[in-house]
């Protein structure tokens, strides 16, 4: 138990020691604009600290990102740490190639599949590939089960699809290979006529498998597909949307979340709560 | 018996194989919508159906697929990189973000980042590039720059670092007939990336 211990302490040291090296390349690329789920925005650097670090890697849902920690300065000076419960999402400034109005995070309800509960979400950080009126196309790390007698869990990159209106966001691609089970049995109740639509057009029709094909390369083309659905029938509207802003989260996420929002330590150790 | 009657099998399988291609046979990276541009002054366009395979090889050829992502979709025709001027490539899902790859022979397929009267900024990359649904691409690891200088082509590597004195007093020295754009390099304080592309401001007679 000991050894776990300092083994995680380990892993999470090594993590913020290598993001503080980066960090020297260039300095604007940890400068972010945050806009709360107030509608007000925040200007400034994400900071990597120790406990943002653990918090994250020791939250309920274990890969997916929960907490940002935001520095007015690039290095020293005070630090805050936001839940993703109270952000809306954290833009960087910096454009790329890959991200011509520089990469956004948003913070969504994301599914985290239990056993007997396949339609229990977390609120946490994905990365937007892309966004449309009518939903957006995620990125977040999740985990895999591999080996029979000697487990092995793997993390592994998971692309999913959040429609506007809907409870949460469900994954499309899991490492790489299709899976939108989840999402079908979602829509199943939603959007009868939609997980036909999805059903016939990826799973089930003449060129399902060509269509899957043309997601995995483009998987904003599921957009698309709900866009024209738009035109002849009504959007997805699940009571349950983001239920945690409204005030109707649970009692369980209720107690997780309320507890450590406060001023975080950053890596120069000079900030205050 | 039971030997010859295998091999009889594989022969058939095999005959089968060669005498009937299948209709995508080429490995391709992407297929995406654009324009082909060729010397030859040629121009051909995709539509609805037609996309533009795109190279998983260097030096690969650029493939033009009718019926795309269909059970019909057909190879109609290859070409060589040494035959374009230069190919145009969007996305299905986003069309006004329009992004170029040219044919350099000692390198590969390039990405056209910047042009200029004669200079050319682009990066080559050996493991390809991806160009997502937003429209925005990206390159593999171990991308480099490439500066076209009037045929001469020049180097850049860590184009992730911030940009020093030596390196931009590299950069301005292509630029040396346009003052006032050398001045801003030179004063500039910004990534190798963004340093280099400041080139496609370039006007000589300025």
């Amino acid at each position: 138990m000991k050894l776990k211990f300092l083994l995680y302490t380990a892993i999470a040291l090594a993590s913020v020691t290598t993001a503080s090296a980066k960090e020297d390349e260039n300095p604007e690329s940890n400068h972010v604009v945050v806009t709360l789920a107030d509608g007000s925005t925040v200007d400034g650097y994400l900071r990597n600290d120790f406990k943002t670090g653990l918090k994250n890697f020791f939250s309920k849902t274990g890969t997916i990102k929960q907490y940002i920690n935001i520095g007015k300065e690039r290095k020293g000076g005070e630090t805050k740490r936001y839940s993703a419960k109270d952000v809306k999402e954290y833009r960087f400034t910096e454009a790329t190639e890959a991200f011509p109005e520089g990469a956004v995070f948003v913070s969504e309800y994301i599914n985290t599949p239990a056993m007997f509960k396949p339609h229990k979400c977390k609120r946490g950080f994905a990365q937007e590939l892309n966004r449309t009126d009518c939903g957006k196309i995620l990125k977040w790390t999740g985990t895999v089960q591999e080996g029979g007698r000697n487990v092995r869990i793997r993390y592994v990159p998971v692309i999913g699809v959040k429609f506007n209106g809907a409870k949460a966001t469900y994954s499309l691609f899991i490492d790489g290979n299709h899976s939108n089970a989840l999402l079908l049995n979602y829509l199943k109740k939603q959007a009868p006529e939609l997980k036909k639509v999805i059903e016939q057009y990826f799973n089930k029709g003449k060129d399902a498998k060509m269509h899957r094909k043309e997601l995995a390369e483009n998987p904003s083309i599921i957009l698309d597909l709900y866009a024209q659905y738009l035109r002849d029938h009504e959007p997805i509207n699940d009571p349950e949307e983001d239920k945690d802003r409204k005030g109707l989260a649970d009692e369980e996420e209720e107690e997780e979340e309320s507890a450590p929002e406060e001023n975080g330590d950053s890596s120069e150790g000079n900030n205050k709560k | 018996m039971k030997h010859r009657l295998i091999i009889t099998i594989s022969i058939v399988i095999a005959a089968f194989s060669v005498a009937i291609p299948h209709a995508t046979a080429a490995k391709v990276a992407q297929q995406l919508c654009g324009r082909v541009f060729l010397k030859s002054g040629e121009t051909i366009a995709t539509d609805d159906s037609t996309r533009i395979g795109t190279p998983n090889k260097k030096h690969g050829k650029m493939v033009i697929i009718e019926n795309a992502f269909s059970h019909r979709a057909k190879d109609a025709r290859f070409i060589e990189g040494a035959e374009t001027d230069s190919v145009q490539l969007w996305s299905r899902t986003r069309t006004d973000r329009v992004r170029t790859l040219i044919y350099e022979p000692d390198y590969g397929w390039c990405w056209l980042l910047e042009k200029a009267p004669g200079l050319a900024v682009c990066v080559f990359s050996p493991k390809g590039y991806y160009l997502a649904g937003n429209g925005g691409m990206s390159a593999g690891n171990n991308a480099v720059m490439l500066v076209n200088k009037n045929g001469e082509i020049y180097q850049f590597e860590k184009t992730s670092k911030m940009a020093d004195d030596t390196f931009r007093r590299q950069v301005a020295s292509f630029v040396a007939d346009d003052p006032q754009l050398q001045q801003e390099i030179l004063g500039s304080r910004a990534t190798r990336t963004v340093t280099l592309r400041m080139l496609g401001k370039y006007r000589p007679s300025r």
